[in-house]
């Protein structure tokens, strides 16, 4: 059956899973609001786990004094709190450390939406329960409705109460079980009229407006939709990693488009929602327009957070810089298989209005069929005219100048218009004018090209139109003239304007391109880990002005391995958030999640899914860092990442193909050892057994023959033994020359006596030139080596054939060359007969012989100094090795 | 073949702890009409030296007690009976200290027995003519003529022209016929000093034009052979 094959489980749900292997379980009691008695029924299940035998403990609980609850809790370990001092005040807060060391197989963990004390390692008590999670200890915690993410804003629509504290969508989503505590409002307002419900004294007043029956209900019925998701969701898990196939719809997006408007957040949370009740996966999208330079640093960073909180809550968070806002809206959505876009319905002045179109407009205009939701923004944060203050000084620091450059263009245009009022008419002013205001509104934008405008106006009106000197207009023409001039004028300023605009936005994306882009080329041109960790460090420190640390794990320790400046060392706080970003793959540091109170905030560098390492930043300016900023953050980590990655990876290689190479020697060391001391030995032991037995047999040449035969191969086992001592000398390093001037015919005389009975008959033609100075060169190895050429070369030619031998002088070397007639070696083999275990193939047979000879004899020409090389004989015949010697040098 | 009458009461020390490289000396030897005496350890070989007094030693320089360089300089301590070095050293420093510590001749391990035979003639003949102290006309190897009462030498019968110096380094390699002599040695018989690369330099230049004047080939030569590192020897081969 074909269908079969797309059951299979999908990847993704069997990584979950697995993922979930070895982590703790986290079981929520959840309820609609405090007071349903979830602390109590985490208690009462603690203990029947207890009498299971299971180890139990107290993590933090609280019981607000009452005592139903307080026996519940007796019987069950406590692990001390910690007290933090906070400005005076002692805090305590649980002892997550302890519990860590405790290791319980179950720790309680009352209120996952708390906040913690600053001066505790996580600002969110979820926080502590995820790293309790992931050391493997099961986790049993508390939860009001309200506190849910993606809720949170529904909640304060119904009950006119914003909570604060919230606690992410996916640790709902994490839970391994939820169980819910469920009480009719009419219950809980009972048990709160008895004052079984703990209030704090200061929101005695907000909680009466909260309890009310209306709320309740609208609460309990979320509390009760959150929990009978979440079955959904893990029925949906379960057939997924079981394979059965479900109606969920493949390909199929849910996207949310999120501008500068205040209403990001609640969008994102909108489009959670949605695509939570779909099922289906989401993401956020911002597209960056020059206005992103314009807008304030809070709702830049509104939009920051927006994109972040569409991460936490399980959506992709995507960042996209294009002036075509519908257009690119479209793109993307076409791209990631979007089926619903989700805008929110813009509040704008009616001036905005008339001059932009809402992007919900647009994209019903082009219609390209996808569902377009227009979601009302609930409670969209207006701006501050204090914002838009700050805006301008933004982006230009001396707005005065700017609008001093536009009066002297003003003057300027006028003076000129001055002089060709003589020569010409009003229509005609009026248009050196327009050049004036077009020249301001492409370089200062629309504020000031609306400025020039209006002065221009009023300047023509006054000094050109009659009655001149007066603003009055005379004449109809030239009050048609002067309100053409104004539209004309203020449609160029709009236009240059947008076109400023436009060319900033380019400038900027071409200047975020072009620094990864140098990145990039400076890191892959690294050759060495020291270098592309030097790049990364000068490179971020460049970019954004800051000190930057890379620290790379040594075994169980992360180290720092290059910092920009050269002399900054981590503090202890930085330190730590730092090995927490390696620990956990996630940042930490200045202004994140964890230990936000470190000066320095840490992104880990991911390739592969492993942390390779640690990119430390601290910003010179206590700002924090703009979304684009943390883009490019995360590109060149994970850049890095990768290079570092490879680097290593190539070290790695390298030393892999060292061992293999090392291997392939021993190998055939081994295999020549065994080849080569055996044949001699086959060939001795046979021939004195033969004699042994068969003495009487053999006439007097057999005998001798054999005889002949052990002499020979006693000699070729020594020369064998012989070479291997060499090779290892060579190899180890061991080798110690004792260099003498020497004479060549000496060393050829030496080389030849060894040779007496190889060479027998055969003819040598020796040249040795007259009054060649001697070489420099330790005789007994220089005649090893021509020992072993001169032997090849007997070996391989045939007898009786001649062996010439001749050396000259060549500038500072003398050069011996040793030639035999025999069948030479290919050229293609010519540099490889002196590679190690190398043997040169006859026929199809390589020769015998342990390919060592030749090795050896490089080895120790190189030792010297010298050359040896491999040719052919004269016209091609034959093989001629070519050995070049130092001269000894008579000043030394 | 007729033997050489003296060999019958000639001693031989072979000093070797293997036992199967004494066996087959022995034997060679015993062939050869020597007497054989055997010892496997210094301590043996020396008190042999003290109380048997072998006429010629043949040594080897790994030995389980003692180094053999201290077996030398304890023999020639009490006697001056040609003694041959044998050693699987093939470091040059070892030949040349066992050669300058009294040794007469060296042999690397393994090697013929006919070479060894040689050696031992070459060395018995020496310790002859030391003995009985006589003047000695002529040195004859091959073709080669040295006439020491006249100082002429002849190749083929024809004279050769040597230069004093050459002369000199000749007479000392003849008079060690066969056994090789160190640079050492031959520095300090010729110019009264050695260690210096000038003087070594020297040597090798008196022994290239002695080539020159004496062998067919020079660049591969029958009578005077090197001994790399160590030094030369005048090769004595049957007159042609």
């Amino acid at each position: 059956m074909p269908d079969r094959q797309q059951e299979r489980p999908s990847p993704e749900a069997l990584l979950e899973q697995a993922k979930r292997e070895g982590r703790g379980k986290l079981k929520i009691f959840i309820g609609a609001a405090p007071g349903v008695g979830k602390t109590f029924a985490m208690l009462r299940s603690a203990q029947a786990r207890k009498n299971e035998g299971i180890d139990v403990v107290i993590g933090i609980v609280e019981t607000h004094q009452r005592s139903e609850t307080e026996t519940m809790a007796q019987g069950l370990d406590t692990i001390p709190r910690l007290t933090i001092d906070y400005r005076g005040l002692q805090f305590l807060e649980m002892d997550l450390d302890a519990v860590l060391a405790r290791k319980p197989k179950l720790v309680l963990v009352d209120e996952l939406a708390h906040t913690n004390i600053p001066g505790v390692r996580h600002p969110k008590r979820h926080q502590d329960v995820e790293e309790l999670l992931e050391a493997g200890i099961d986790v049993y915690s508390t939860l009001n409705v309200q506190h849910i993410e993606s809720l949170n804003d529904v909640v304060a629509r119904i009950t006119g109460v914003t909570v604060r504290e919230t606690v992410p969508d996916s640790i709902m989503q994490k839970a391994d079980s939820i169980e819910l505590i469920d009480l009719t409002p009419e219950e809980l307002l009972q048990r709160l009229n008895e004052g079984k419900v703990y209030i704090p004294e200061q929101a005695r007043l907000a909680m009466s407006r909260f309890f009310t029956t209306g709320n309740l209900t609208a609460l309990r019925e979320l509390a009760l939709r959150q929990a009978a998701a979440r079955v959904d969701e893990q029925m949906v898990d379960y057939m997924r990693s079981h394979a059965i196939a479900g109606p969920w719809p493949a390909g199929d997006r849910i996207m949310v488009c999120i501008g500068d408007d205040g209403q990001a957040t609640s969008l994102v949370r909108t489009a959670k929602r949605t695509a939570e009740r779909r099922g289906v996966p989401w993401l956020a999208l911002y597209i960056e327009t020059h206005r992103h330079a314009v807008l304030s640093k809070n709702v830049r960073s509104e939009i920051t957070q927006a994109l972040h909180l569409a991460e936490s809550l399980g959506g992709e968070a995507l960042t996209i810089a294009n002036e075509d806002v519908p257009g690119e809206v479209l793109r993307v959505a076409r791209e990631r298989n979007v089926s619903v876009i989700i805008v929110g319905r813009s509040v704008r002045s009616v001036m905005s209005r008339l001059m932009r179109q809402s992007l919900a407009k647009h994209l019903l205009d082009l219609d390209e069929g996808f569902d377009i939701l227009v979601v009302s923004g609930s409670d969209p944060k207006r701006r501050s005219p204090h914002d838009h203050k700050q805006d301008e000084h933004l982006f230009t620091k001396a707005w005065w100048q700017s609008y001093a450059f536009a009066t002297l263009v003003v003057g300027i245009t006028t003076v000129i218009a001055w002089g060709a009022s003589h020569l010409t008419d009003l229509p005609t002013l009026s248009l050196i004018y327009l050049v004036g205001v077009m020249l301001v509104s492409v370089d200062y934008g629309f504020k000031v090209s609306l400025y020039t405008s209006i002065l221009s106006f009023l300047t023509f009106d006054f000094l050109f139109t009659p009655p001149r000197y007066s603003l009055m207009i005379e004449r109809h023409e030239d009050f048609l003239t002067l309100s053409f001039f104004l539209v004309v004028a203020i449609t160029a300023g709009v236009i240059g304007a947008r076109l400023q605009r436009q060319m900033q936005v380019t400038r900027h994306n071409a200047l975020r391109i072009q620094a990864l882009y140098d990145f990039n080329k400076t890191i892959a041109a690294a050759a060495t880990l020291d270098n592309v960790l030097q790049a990364v460090v000068h490179h971020v420190a460049d970019m954004l002005k800051s000190q930057v640390v890379v620290l790379l794990p040594y075994g169980e320790r992360l180290e720092t391995v290059a910092t920009f400046p050269s002399d900054i060392v981590l503090d202890t706080a930085s330190g730590a958030a730092m090995d927490w970003v390696w620990r956990h793959g996630r940042p930490a540091g200045l202004n994140s999640d964890t230990l936000p109170g470190a000066p320095f905030y840490g992104l880990p560098m991911l390739a592969g899914g492993e942390t390779v390492g640690v990119l430390a930043i601290r910003p010179n300016e206590d700002a924090a860092f703009s979304s684009d900023q943390e883009h490019m953050l995360i590109s060149i980590a994970s850049q890095s990442a990768v290079t570092i990655g490879r680097t290593t990876l190539v070290a790695d290689i390298e030393q892999a193909h060292l061992q293999t190479e090392t291997e392939r020697l021993r190998a055939s060391l081994l295999s020549s050892i065994s080849h080569d001391l055996r044949t001699p030995l086959v060939a001795i032991l046979g021939a004195t057994t033969s004699l042994r037995d068969y003495w009487d047999k053999f006439d007097d040449k057999s005998r001798r023959d054999l005889f002949a035969t052990i002499e020979d191969e006693s000699d070729r086992l020594n020369r064998f033994v012989q070479n291997l001592l060499d090779m290892t000398q060579l190899v180890s390093g061991g080798l110690k020359l004792r260099r003498q001037p020497t004479d060549i015919q000496d060393l050829v005389g030496t080389a030849l006596t060894k040779l007496r009975k190889q060479i027998g008959t055969r003819p040598l033609h020796i040249d040795i030139a007259d009054n060649l100075p001697p070489v420099d060169t330790d005789l007994s190895i220089l005649e090893r080596v021509l020992v072993n050429i001169l032997d090849n070369a007997c070996k391989y030619s045939p007898p009786g054939q001649a062996i010439d031998i001749s050396a000259r002088r060549e500038a500072h070397y003398i050069r011996i060359t040793i030639t035999d007639r025999g069948p030479g070696i290919p050229e293609e083999e010519r540099d490889r007969v002196f590679d190690m275990f190398y043997r040169v193939k006859i026929g199809s047979a390589p020769t015998s012989g342990a390919g060592l000879g030749l090795a050896i004899c490089r080895g120790f020409i190189e030792a010297h100094d010298g050359r040896i090389q491999a040719q052919s004989g004269n016209d091609g015949i034959g093989t001629r090795i070519v050995v070049r010697l130092p001269i000894f040098d008579d000043q030394h | 073949m007729s033997k050489t009458p003296s060999t019958g009461s000639t001693h031989i020390l072979i000093v070797d702890d293997e036992p199967q490289v004494r066996k087959f000396l022995r034997l060679s030897l015993q062939a050869e009409g020597y007497v054989v005496l055997e010892a496997d350890t210094a301590e043996d070989a020396i008190d042999i030296v003290r109380t048997q007094q072998p006429d010629l030693m043949i040594l080897d320089l790994s030995l389980p007690d003692l180094d053999g360089q201290q077996v030398i300089r304890a023999v020639r301590l009490m006697s001056s009976i040609p003694i041959l070095v044998l050693s699987g050293r093939t470091e040059d420093s070892e030949k040349i200290a066992a050669l300058e510590h009294g040794a007469d001749d060296y042999m690397a391990k393994p090697f013929s027995v006919h070479d060894l035979v040689q050696r031992v003639r070459a060395a018995m003949q020496q310790q002859a003519i030391e003995m009985a102290n006589e003047n000695i006309e002529s040195i004859i190897t091959g073709n080669l003529h040295i006439h020491l009462d006249t100082t002429a030498v002849t190749r083929c019968d024809k004279p050769v022209t040597l230069e004093d110096e050459e002369y000199a380094l000749l007479k000392l390699l003849a008079l060690h016929g066969g056994r090789v002599m160190t640079l050492g040695s031959l520095s300090r018989a010729l110019w009264g000093q050695d260690g210096s690369t000038q003087l070594y330099r020297n040597l090798q230049k008196r022994i290239n034009t002695l080539r020159h004047k004496l062998e067919v080939e020079p660049s591969f030569p029958r009578y005077i052979l090197t001994e790399p590192a160590v030094g030369y020897r005048l090769e004595m081969l049957p007159p042609e």
